[in-house]
């Protein structure tokens, strides 16, 4: 199918083949609306002489006998008016009573309007006619004179074969007559055309009937009658279309389905050639050819300007053609003409259906560029515009729209129509609108703001139905929440982190500790002869053992620093605790030649601390008061209450000199004894401070000269209890 | 002839701690992981495990709780990890007793000893109401002798009474001057500090590590309990 759509030969094969029908559907309508309009199915066939194409004749007969007669007028123009009785005023236009309506019963299609004719300026001025010289009829020299010129005219005439004239004036006279005797021809009452020459001046002629009894016949004037053979001879228009009157009436029966099938088929082949309009050989899909590429409504108006201009001359040369009273050219004329019309119909549509198809119908035209370069310039600006009011500042913009809401008020309530009114009740409902949606956007906005706060992070506010500053709004609270939940994930990892640091390194430095440990105890147990091995056995075992200390110390620190530590704070009876301290160390003190002095108070003391990390504290005091004191001095312990506070007070002879901000001593890894030659890691005071630090005391130290103080302060005492 | 498995993925801290076992005359066999030493234990008779936490493949605490399912040898087990919350898993997910490194070997060796008391003496204790009994220290109160393991431990009197009134009362907190309101039948003026001396002198006695007392607790600013549930 596709093959003989795309095919050429089988196009232009149906391109002759729809010119061809169409122009025999065109020859059949128009049998058939002639014989329509002739009456042939209603009932009796009309004659020929009856018939529409006869009349047309005969009125064509008519006009032109009227205008050969005319120039009589000039000849006979001297004579006429000079035997006119008074000078005559000038001669009326035309149309000045002349105007005779078809009398009678013409049925003709084309009434011929009376023409009156005024003397054709010859240079005869005459003044209007004030008095009316009728009821005078001409003289009956002039009358004579007009008939034997009338005469001279016919005469000279030429008539086709089958009609016959007659003329008489009105009296009845017969004047002329054409054919002998009129057995044979047949008339008509509208086959006439009678003229007057009025005593005034005028002539006036009726075609195609009689005047109506309101003619007054003043002057003198003559009837012509035309009349037909009944049956036409050859050699003239009336036997040719006799001749086709009768055969169209014999083929009224058969012309309907002859048309129908015509139309049928001209239907079927527009149908083909539509679907194989832009079809090529070898192409999957419809292509424009150079003719459908014209813009569609230049080449309409081109095809409707050329198929105008081709019926203006189809008629031009009918009207030429019809002279000469063949049929013959006229049919050719008419075929050309058809052919030449169907084939520009055909242009067209196919035209047409290749475009539809191509969907270049509406984009190839110049209308849409027209309308598309505006809908571009216009685009353009809106976008200019939209993005101007983009960037003005919130206030301006709010200022802008409510002055254009204003401007627009006034103009709609001003121009006081209910239109306008209708109007305005739009643009403030549209604003009202707008107004809610912003409102809600801000609801919205506080809603998930208000769950960030309360700390879920992982909100995000939809940024769907908010535009304009709520958007940018809702968009920067998800980034900070975003950004907040980032952070506070990387912290936490980061004390986890630290905790797992902690826990692992401790763990690895620990595991070769332990080695060493054992194998340099081992190494002691072993019998080593050499005095210097036992030597170096022994220095390696002090500094393993100064090494464990010191990652225990460390290990400490850092959780207490960190605060892994987990604290219980419970009311705490310190005097009991210092009892319990001061019998741990009895020994060492002893062995330390330092004596411990108690001051405890009497009744019980309590405070908020934690027991164990409290004893941790005192235990590194204490020790340091065993390591660093001056042997043979005492050491003071006191507990106190002090302006709402429970205070711990340790005081020490310090053995080496002690020349330092007391500040320092609590820093990591500093000693008292700047040589660093005796034990001790240095963290001892720095872990005791962050020990207080987290059950919410302070840790003081003071140095006077040799004198170390250490004041234990720890929160607000909770009511005494007694044991 | 005990045999003490010994397991530790550090193949240096294995020889050493079964050097120091050999010397006391044990036997020893040694794994370096989990699975080693629950094969171990399959294969043949172990009277105590030394148990590292931190190995790779089956940890520690994994194979005690496997161990447990089928043994009840003690488990000892050996930390690095200091944290009080992973001592307490491994106690009560069925060790009996844990030593932290960088360890004393003297230690390790008491708790051995300690432990193998425990896990080897078979009952056989007649019930006297007289009879105190906890852990492994037994208070004879119609002799006035108490042992630990089997062993006699010489106590002065004020030590025996303050230690009868503990395991009268287990798990029980006494202040100092609770303690000496009872035990010296004597209101406590000023005189608290010798039952703090007493204590000491107690913890040195009865615990193998008297600075970290397992039982024998110090509750600091409060008194003194003795203590059974394993709590650090």
């Amino acid at each position: 199918m596709k093959r003989l759509l795309s095919s050429c030969l089988a196009k232009t094969v149906a391109i002759a083949l729809f010119v061809l029908f169409s122009l025999g559907f065109a020859a059949g309508c128009f049998g058939l609306a002639y014989n329509f309009a002739q009456g042939s199915y209603d009932g009796a066939a009309p004659a020929f002489e009856d018939s529409f194409w006869c009349s047309a004749l005969i009125s064509r007969q008519l006009q032109r006998l009227s205008s050969a007669l005319q120039p009589d007028v000039l000849s006979l123009s001297r004579a006429w008016t000079d035997a006119i009785p008074s000078p005559m005023p000038t001669a009326e236009a035309a149309g000045t009573g002349g105007e005779g309506a078809v009398a009678g019963e013409a049925s003709d299609p084309t009434p011929m309007p009376a023409s009156t004719a005024a003397p054709a300026g010859a240079g005869i001025s005459a003044a209007p006619a004030t008095e009316a010289a009728d009821g005078d009829a001409i003289s009956e020299d002039i009358a004579a004179a007009l008939a034997s010129a009338l005469l001279d005219q016919l005469s000279s005439l030429e008539l086709p074969q089958n009609l016959a004239l007659r003329v008489s004036d009105l009296d009845g006279t017969l004047l002329y007559d054409s054919a002998e005797s009129l057995s044979g021809y047949t008339t008509r009452d509208s086959w006439v055309m009678y003229r007057c020459y009025g005593s005034n001046g005028e002539i006036t002629t009726f075609l195609n009937g009689l005047p109506g009894p309101g003619f007054s016949e003043a002057g003198w004037g003559f009837l012509l009658r035309i009349s037909l053979r009944q049956a036409c001879v050859e050699g003239d228009a009336f036997f040719a279309a006799a001749v086709w009157h009768y055969r169209l009436l014999a083929a009224r029966n058969w012309l309907f389905p002859v048309v129908g099938a015509l139309l049928l088929l001209c239907l079927g082949l527009l149908v083909f050639l539509f679907c194989a309009a832009g079809r090529r050989k070898d192409e999957p899909s419809p292509r424009c050819a150079w003719i459908d590429r014209i813009p569609t409504d230049l080449f309409y108006a081109a095809v409707l300007l050329l198929a105008f201009s081709l019926v203006c001359l189809i008629l031009r040369g009918a009207e030429l053609l019809s002279g000469s009273w063949q049929v013959a050219p006229l049919l050719a004329l008419a075929a050309l003409g058809g052919t030449a019309l169907a084939l520009l119909a055909l242009l067209l549509l196919m035209s047409t259906a290749t475009r539809v198809k191509t969907r270049t119908f509406f984009r190839n035209s110049v209308v849409f560029h027209v309308l598309r370069f505006f809908y571009r310039i216009l685009r353009r600006v809106c976008r200019a515009l939209a993005e101007l009011f983009q960037n003005l500042p919130a206030l301006w913009k709010l200022y802008l729209l409510l002055l254009g809401y204003a401007g627009f008020s006034l103009v709609f309530l001003l121009s006081r129509s209910g239109f306008g009114l209708l109007l305005w009740c739009g643009l403030t409902l549209t604003g009202l609108v707008f107004l809610s949606k912003f409102v809600l956007a801000l609801q919205r906005l506080y809603a998930g703001a208000k769950r960030m706060r309360d700390g879920d992070l992982s909100v995000k506010i939809p940024l769907s139905g908010l535009y304009g500053a709520c958007r940018a709004h809702a968009q920067c609270l998800n980034d900070l929440a975003e950004g907040m939940g980032r952070a506070v994930e990387a912290r936490m990892k980061s004390e986890r982190m630290k905790t797992d640091l902690i826990t692992n390194v401790s763990h690895d430095i620990k595991t070769p500790l332990t080695s060493i440990v054992n194998y340099v105890d081992l190494l002691k147990k072993e019998a080593l002869d050499n005095e210097t091995a036992a030597g170096y056995v022994q220095v390696l075992d002090r500094q393993a053992q100064r090494l464990k200390k010191l990652t225990e110390d460390l290990v400490e620190a850092s959780k207490a620093q960190s605060g892994a530590l987990n604290v219980v704070l419970a009311p705490t009876d310190l005097a009991e605790l210092l009892r319990q301290c001061a019998a741990e160390y009895e020994e060492r003190f002893a062995a330390a030649e330092l004596t411990p002095i108690l001051t405890l108070p009497e009744a019980g003391l309590s405070a908020l601390a934690d027991g164990r990390l409290l004893f941790r504290v005192l235990d590194n005091l204490l020790n340091n008061a065993v390591k660093y004191a001056l042997p043979g001095t005492r050491v003071y312990i006191d507990v106190a209450a002090l302006d709402g506070q429970a205070r711990i007070a340790l005081r020490n002879v310090s053995r080496d000199a002690l020349n330092m901000d007391p500040a320092e001593l609590t820093a990591r890894f500093v000693r008292g004894d700047a040589s660093r030659a005796t034990e001790g890691s240095g963290l001892g005071l720095s872990i005791a401070d962050d020990l207080m630090k987290l059950q919410g005391g302070r840790l003081i130290l003071s140095i006077d000269g040799d004198l170390f103080r250490a004041d234990l302060l720890l929160p607000p005492v909770v009511a005494d209890r007694d044991q | 002839m005990y045999t003490i498995l010994i397991c530790d993925d550090e193949r240096d801290i294995v020889s050493a701690l079964e050097i120091y076992l050999r010397a006391e005359g044990y036997a020893t066999v040694a794994a370096y992981n989990g699975r080693e030493a629950l094969e171990i234990a399959a294969a043949q008779d172990v009277h105590l495990a030394l148990m590292d936490v931190m190995m790779p493949g089956l940890d520690g605490i994994s194979a005690t709780v496997q161990l447990r399912e089928t043994y009840n040898f003690p488990i000892i087990l050996l930390t690095a990890k200091s944290e009080d919350s992973d001592k307490v898993l491994g106690l009560t997910l069925g060790a009996d007793d844990y030593v932290t490194k960088p360890f004393n070997p003297v230690e390790v060796l008491a708790r051995v000893k300690s432990q193998l008391r425990r896990y080897t003496r078979l009952g056989g204790l007649e019930e006297r109401k007289q009879l105190l009994v906890f852990r492994d220290i037994v208070l004879d109160d119609v002799e006035k002798r108490v042992t630990q393991g089997g062993e006699a431990v010489p106590l002065t009197p004020i030590e025996y009474s303050i230690l009868k009134l503990l395991m009268e009362n287990k798990n029980r907190v006494f202040s100092s001057r609770q303690i000496y309101e009872r035990v010296w039948n004597d209101a406590a003026y000023g005189a608290e500090n010798t039952v703090a001396v007493h204590i000491r002198h107690l913890r040195e006695k009865l615990e193998i590590d008297p600075a970290n007392p397992r039982f024998l607790k110090v509750v600091w600013g409060q008194g003194y309990k003795l203590q059974d549930i394993p709590e650090v």
